[in-house]
């Protein structure tokens, strides 16, 4: 794996987003907590997949670093920038180099255009090349992603829900950018165009020598094409390592609750509990309350009292668990 | 798909015949008649309809049918300009309120509240009260008065695009906000607006009757839809024509306007119209 | 005696057409053949538009028009369900069948506490006219769903509870009426992975305490293999293969399961570089076609140079080995089912 900091192509530091209710601006008013303090750096040509269930806070990392959304505090780093400090035209070079995917292709396209505009539209809005090179470059793109070249008039609607994520993914990648983050971009889609979309992903990362940052909800999927894999958790990074690693040692409790909870063969220990209704104790630690490890030690009180940082174990990867060595081995 | 879409256009297209039809009565109507709407004859009052007049005579001897297609002339203007102005205005406000959000939608959209709580009649009549009667102030007093209406639909309509994902998707790619609202917002808001405005055609025909009743739009002796209407208030038992003979040239002219709004509508959204190619 | 081997569901011969034209009419499930037996928890899987969402609105008697349903048998407990009038089907689908739709928060009326409105589900039916008891046994029901203290989510809005309390809540409700059928329809689609994996083994618990019968429609294989015993698989209108869950999920028979098989990514088989797709996409229906519906997407079809059989039959399912039914031409003649070996059935208690 090539995770040195000389290969690093982009970094997030100390992530926080806190969602305030709409009010009028001179009142605060108190928000929920959907990041907390959360880095992780992605290598260039790494596929990291970000994984979590809802509240986890995923889908708000993918919007920070393509700039949908602003954090309440931390970074984005990338190439050794902070991109909150970029100048305007900066700025420009940065949204042609970090694009996105989205989860539902339908939605993500303006059914008022033709896809073959809507592929188009990077080159337009970054002024790459001239309208005959932007027709070969459109052309190019669809032959890239699997699309028959006669589509190009065709609208979203005309598509079937396969051909339109070919389309998302076209126009994602017509301005050559270095970085996709890939928001879900398989879960709407029935499991045969699914395994297409996914081959699509790996073909295009060996061409293209893209980077990815795949964000799912799917351990199955996530394991099949990512170099490594961060869990979330209520806003929190549980654990961070590279892919056989993390699924077949996990050392956080809660990583092993998702294997465990994935249909499939070993019939795993199903977690009790629910994603906390209540705003969760953010002193200690954000799995606590569901945690069978905890449960297993006794409850010891430094769960609730004291927050787990990441730490960094022998085996190069990362966890944010008082007592992750405890637990190994012996519960799965 | 049995979904009659084909029938919209057949629909669309009978509104653009009727209007041209009243439109071109209007341009050229007077000319062929010539007929002087303004001759009064007191010795031919109240006349039914005859060879010499095809429509009969109002309560001062005066050739209807030369009126009411003077009338479409003034009224189509008023209604045409009205409606306008009102698009530009209350679109203008609704897409930046709408789109930018933030302070300046607060202020924008309380403004249109406390406007929203006054009748739109009443703000006309504030307007020509402030800068006297005549045409173009009924046409000022009538965009005044929608505005508002108008530029908080647009904004409410602007709001539930904003943040679709097809939006995100440009706004990622790095669309300038021009680009966005030119490609993406107003393209998916247009259908309102079309709604909208030709619902409009409609009330600024019936405000500017309204106000023309009140002696506040247009002035005598030039004759408009609405001074017809209100001129035959005081005979209406006894000649019921001099009423409704203008008062169906309004209600033609609004569901000619409505059907070339749901005919453009249509056209203008890519799913309905390939139904309507496929039914 | 006949009840003996009378099954608690019998259908046969389902179909569920749709007008296409002024003079034709397409099937969105056709000719479609099972059995669920009485504390059987049966699997209906296949992809968007296979038919499995419309079988089971079928049974229910809710099938949208101008959807038109026959078949040559649709009995439940030997009784003939297209016979029934609307107000007896109605008393039926409350009271010994119910459902279980995939969006819970849009199943609970917003406005209502939902302790009260799934109360009410029992003075509906008149089975209960007095409130306090239908309370006691809506409390009742909300801890058999393991719902966590049922006392104050009696008086929670549906809003106020995560997306597995509001399948829980549904579940209970669907309970209730202590119904011989729970039907299914993608009741974990929605949920998060942990508690995906609660409600399933909830399922599977309800069944055991209470023998109840259960159709679990799920696009998902594996999700359905978990729990259930029996599987079938639709494709295009149709079941292409059934059978018990261990036998389709160890050794599929139909191209088309060992396809769907293959394309779906798992934790532990090992990890190809790409994985095996189904070229193609799903036929249209409208269109009508003599042949086997799979065939333009069959890898055995392309492999045999096009027999002729294929493009001239649609192969009725047959019986192949461990009592699964299949239906291909040539289920003799596949391919080598890409490691699906270890899967495993019923794996959760």
């Amino acid at each position: 794996m090539t995770v040195g900091s000389t290969s690093e192509l982009m970094s997030v530091r100390h992530l926080s987003q806190t969602f305030a209710a709409p009010v009028w601006p001179w009142r605060k008013s108190e928000g929920v907590i959907a990041l907390d303090d959360v880095s992780f750096a992605i290598a260039r040509g790494e596929v990291v997949g970000l994984v979590g269930e809802s509240g986890s806070g995923k889908t708000t990392v993918g919007r920070i670093i393509v700039r949908l959304q602003e954090p309440t505090s931390g970074q984005v780093i990338y190439q050794g920038r902070n991109i909150s400090t970029l100048k305007r035209s900066e700025l420009a070079g940065y949204r042609r180099a970090v694009q996105m995917v989205f989860q539902n292709p339908f939605a993500s396209l303006n059914p008022r255009r033709r896809i073959g505009d809507l592929v188009r539209d990077p080159l337009e809005i970054h002024r790459i090349g001239d309208p005959t090179t932007r027709n070969q470059r459109v052309r190019e793109m669809f032959r890239l992603v699997g699309l028959a070249d006669h589509l190009v008039d065709r609208y979203p609607h005309e598509l079937s829900s396969g051909q339109r994520q070919r389309v998302g993914i076209a126009r994602s990648l017509a301005a050559a950018p270095s970085l996709i983050v890939a928001d879900e971009p398989v879960s709407a889609l029935d499991v045969s165009v699914q395994a297409q979309v996914l081959n699509l992903f790996v073909r295009l990362r060996a061409e293209l020598d893209l980077t990815v940052l795949f964000i799912s909800h799917d351990l199955r999927v996530v394991r099949f094409l990512c170099d490594r894999i961060i869990v979330l958790y209520l806003g929190r990074v549980m654990e961070a390592g590279s892919r056989d690693d993390l699924l077949t040692r996990p050392t956080h409790p809660y990583t092993k609750a998702l294997i465990a909870s994935v249909p499939s063969s070993r019939p795993g220990e199903v977690i009790t509990g629910d994603i906390a209704q209540m705003p969760p104790n953010r002193a200690g630690c954000v799995f606590a309350p569901r945690c069978r490890l905890r449960a297993a030690l006794n409850d010891p009180q430094r769960c609730v009292t004291e927050r787990p940082e990441l730490r960094l174990l022998p085996d190069d990867r990362t966890v944010a668990c008082h007592f992750a060595e405890l637990g190994s081995g012996s519960d799965s | 798909m049995t979904f009659p879409a084909s029938s919209q256009s057949l629909d669309a297209r009978i509104g653009v015949g009727i209007l041209g039809l009243i439109v071109v009565a209007a341009v050229a109507g007077p000319v062929l008649i010539g007929i002087d709407p303004n001759s009064i004859d007191v010795t031919a009052r109240m006349q039914s309809p005859s060879a010499e007049h095809l429509l009969g005579t109002d309560s001062l001897g005066r050739d209807l049918l030369a009126r009411l297609l003077q009338g479409a002339r003034v009224s189509l203007m008023i209604c045409l300009a009205a409606v306008t102005l009102a698009t530009l205005i209350g679109s203008l406000i609704g897409i930046v309120s709408g789109y930018i959000g933030g302070v300046v939608d607060l202020f924008a959209a309380r403004l249109i509240d406390l406007f929203f709580a006054i009748p739109t009649l009443l703000v006309a009549i504030a307007v020509v009260a402030a800068l006297g009667p005549s045409i173009l102030t009924t046409i000022v007093a009538i965009a005044t008065a929608y505005s508002p209406t108008y530029a908080r639909v647009i904004r409410g309509a602007v709001v539930s695009v904003r943040d679709r994902p097809f939006v995100e998707s440009s706004r990622v790619a790095g669309a300038s906000t021009s680009r966005i609202l030119r490609l993406d917002i107003v393209p998916a808001i247009r259908p309102v607006m079309i709604v909208q405005s030709t619902a409009l055609v409609g009330a600024a025909l019936i405000d500017e009757a309204a106000l023309g009743f009140l002696g506040l739009g247009v002035q005598p002796p030039t004759s408009s839809w609405g001074s017809l209407l209100s001129a035959s208030r005081d005979v209406l038992l006894f000649h019921p024509g001099l009423a409704l003979i203008p008062g169906l040239a309004v209600v033609v002219t609004v569901i000619a306007s409505n059907l070339i709004g749901e005919g453009i509508r249509a056209a203008g959204d890519p799913r309905l119209a390939q139904r309507g190619a496929e039914a | 005696m006949r009840s003996e081997i009378e099954p608690l569901l019998r259908v046969r011969d389902l179909s569920v057409t749709f007008p296409a034209a002024p003079d034709r009419t397409y099937a969105v499930v056709e000719r479609v053949s099972f059995d669920v037996g009485r504390g059987e928890i049966v699997g209906l899987v296949g992809e968007s538009g296979s038919g499995k969402s419309m079988s089971l609105l079928s049974i229910l008697g809710a099938v949208p028009r101008p959807g038109l349903v026959s078949a040559t048998s649709l009995s439940f407990e030997g009784r003939d369900l297209l016979a029934l009038s609307e107000p007896a089907r109605r008393e039926l689908r409350g009271s010994r069948i119910a459902l279980i739709p995939a969006d819970a928060l849009g199943a609970l009326d917003p406005v209502l506490r939902v302790g009260e409105q799934t109360a009410d589900v029992i003075v509906d039916h008149d089975a209960q006219p007095r409130r306090s008891i239908a309370t006691a046994r809506v409390l009742e029901a909300f801890r058999e769903v393991s719902l966590p203290n049922p006392k104050s989510r009696f008086r929670s809005y549906p809003h106020q509870l995560s997306g597995g309390m509001q399948q829980r809540v549904v579940i209970a409700a669907g309970l209730l009426l202590t119904p011989d059928l729970l039907l299914a329809d993608e009741p974990t689609t929605a949920l998060d992975a942990t508690i995906q994996a609660q409600v399933l083994r909830l399922l599977a618990s309800i069944r055991e305490t209470r023998g109840v019968s259960i159709i679990l429609v799920s696009h998902d294989l594996a999700t359905v293999a978990m729990i259930s015993d029996r599987i079938l698989v639709m494709y295009a209108a149709r079941i292409v293969e059934s059978g018990p869950t261990l036998a389709v999920m160890s050794a599929p028979a139909h191209p088309y399961t060992r396809a769907l098989l293959a394309a779906a990514p798992t934790l532990d088989r090992e990890i190809t570089t790409t994985l095996p797709t189904i070229p193609g996409a799903p036929p249209d229906l409208r269109v009508s076609d003599q042949g086997c519906r799979f065939r333009a997407r069959c890898p055995v079809f392309e492999f045999l140079g096009a027999p002729s059989e294929c493009v001239s039959s649609d192969p009725p399912l047959r019986p192949v080995a461990d009592g699964r039914l299949a239906a291909c031409h040539h289920v003799d003649e596949g391919f080598p089912v890409v490691g699906a070996g270890t899967l495993a059935s019923g794996s959760l208690p």
